[in-house]
């Protein structure tokens, strides 16, 4: 039953094959454009939204049907901790960054391999803040640390429904966010297709 | 097939996937129990799991050790007697979400009067992936039976251990003491002429990961 631990060797290739193919397949969506990125937020190209949604309810169907068919042990896999106040300020911070910059930590990674400028300007920026905030941390640790700390929360925890409950209204809720975002594309987008950013 | 034709048959795949998941639902603790059950009965079966009261007096004294006592008898027995920063737990609150946040290296040794409960929360915290749990072997009686000479050091008559629980209770436990009975953490020296096997080995968790897509 998984997940599998892997050691050495194959956990070194394992993790490069999927890196390989994480970095490959957001080039290829047209994610190492900051324009293509920053025009989500203008409601004008919304494939940020459509691709990472369609990743998230990919990904949620496929682990929790091989939970139910007792491939996978879900207790075993590892959840990030919910802190509530802190996530919600980094994500602000993260909001302000991906607007202003045009990226987000992941996608500047995709740009950089492409030697956008931006992109390398973008990570260094990056870098310098995770630097200030490992000098900073200690002074507000109990606040980060301990504000909203909820440990493992799930939705299904959330709401007290059965997870199979909850991933189907998070499908239906994703099928219409996908609707929706077609609707507002061709609302806001410019006939000239100017959000397009070079990618055919 | 047109891009229209594509996004409407993996939307409909993904539904599908989602409504089968409703249906067909998530294994339960139970079901987690059933699929272990051959790992679990061998460790009890070999003794792998049973620690000596030495061993547990041991951890106690160990601050390094994170430690948890849960107590699975009933109120009464509780009351009358328990180890010190013992937890007394239901089958409700074990099976449930009792020990969300503890520690990943935290040892919880079970205690109870005889072993049955012992073992069936063995099987159940196991099931909800605890890495380090162990059974004080023979339960609180053979605790009492192992530390009585602290009883005869000046505090109340010889006991029969055969004789335990009820009329060890009644002898040993005059009023409701709780964890203020000298018998609830003996002193380390209690160890000096004790020898056992030491089992308790503490899993550490692999390295966690974290962070999302950036």
């Amino acid at each position: 039953m998984g997940p599998i631990d892997l050691q050495g060797t194959t956990f070194v290739l394992v993790h490069l094959l999927l890196g390989f193919g994480f970095g490959f397949t957001l080039e290829r969506a047209g994610f190492g454009d900051s324009r293509r990125l920053a025009a989500q937020f203008y409601l004008r190209d919304m494939t940020v939204l459509k691709v990472m949604f369609s990743a998230i309810l990919t990904a949620m169907v496929l682990v929790h049907w091989a939970s139910a068919l007792g491939w996978v042990d879900l207790e075993l896999v590892w959840i990030n901790p919910t802190y509530l106040w802190s996530g919600i300020a980094g994500g602000v911070i993260l909001g302000l960054g991906f607007i202003i910059g045009g990226y987000c930590p992941g996608t500047s990674l995709v740009a950089a391999a492409t030697l956008k400028l931006d992109a390398i300007v973008f990570l260094a920026g990056v870098m310098f803040g995770i630097f200030v905030f490992g000098e900073t941390v200690p002074r507000y640790w109990s606040w980060f640390q301990e504000s909203g700390a909820l440990g493992r929360y799930t939705l299904a925890d959330w709401t007290g429904l059965p997870t199979g409950v909850v991933a189907v209204l998070v499908a239906a809720m994703a099928l219409f966010m996908f609707w929706g975002a077609e609707r507002l594309e061709a609302l806001f987008r410019p006939s000239a297709d100017a959000s397009k950013g070079g990618r055919p | 097939m047109s891009p229209r034709s594509i996004k409407l048959t993996l939307a409909l795949l993904l539904a599908t996937g989602a409504i089968g998941l409703a249906l067909h639902g998530q294994p339960t603790l139970e079901d987690r129990v059933r699929q272990m059950e051959a790992e679990l009965e061998d460790d009890l079966r070999e003794g792998r799991v049973q620690i000596d009261p030495g061993e547990l007096l041991a951890l106690m004294h160990d601050d390094r050790m994170r430690l948890r006592v849960v107590d699975l008898r009933d109120e009464a027995g509780f009351n009358l007697f328990h180890l010190l920063d013992s937890h007394r737990l239901t089958r409700e609150q074990i099976a449930g979400s009792w020990g969300e946040g503890l520690h990943p290296e935290t040892v919880i040794v079970l205690v109870d009067r005889d072993g049955r409960r012992a073992e069936w929360a063995y099987q159940r915290l196991r099931a909800r992936r605890f890495a380090n749990v162990y059974l004080l072997d023979g339960g609180i009686g053979h605790w009492v039976e192992a530390f009585d000479q602290c009883l005869r050091d000046g505090h109340v008559e010889e006991i029969r251990p055969a004789a335990y629980p009820r009329e060890m209770e009644r002898v040993l436990f005059p009023a409701a003491l709780g964890a203020k009975h000298p018998l609830s953490r003996p002193a380390r020296a209690a160890l000096e002429h004790r020898s056992y096997e030491a089992k308790v080995k503490v899993d550490r968790p692999a390295a966690t990961l974290s962070g999302g897509c950036g």
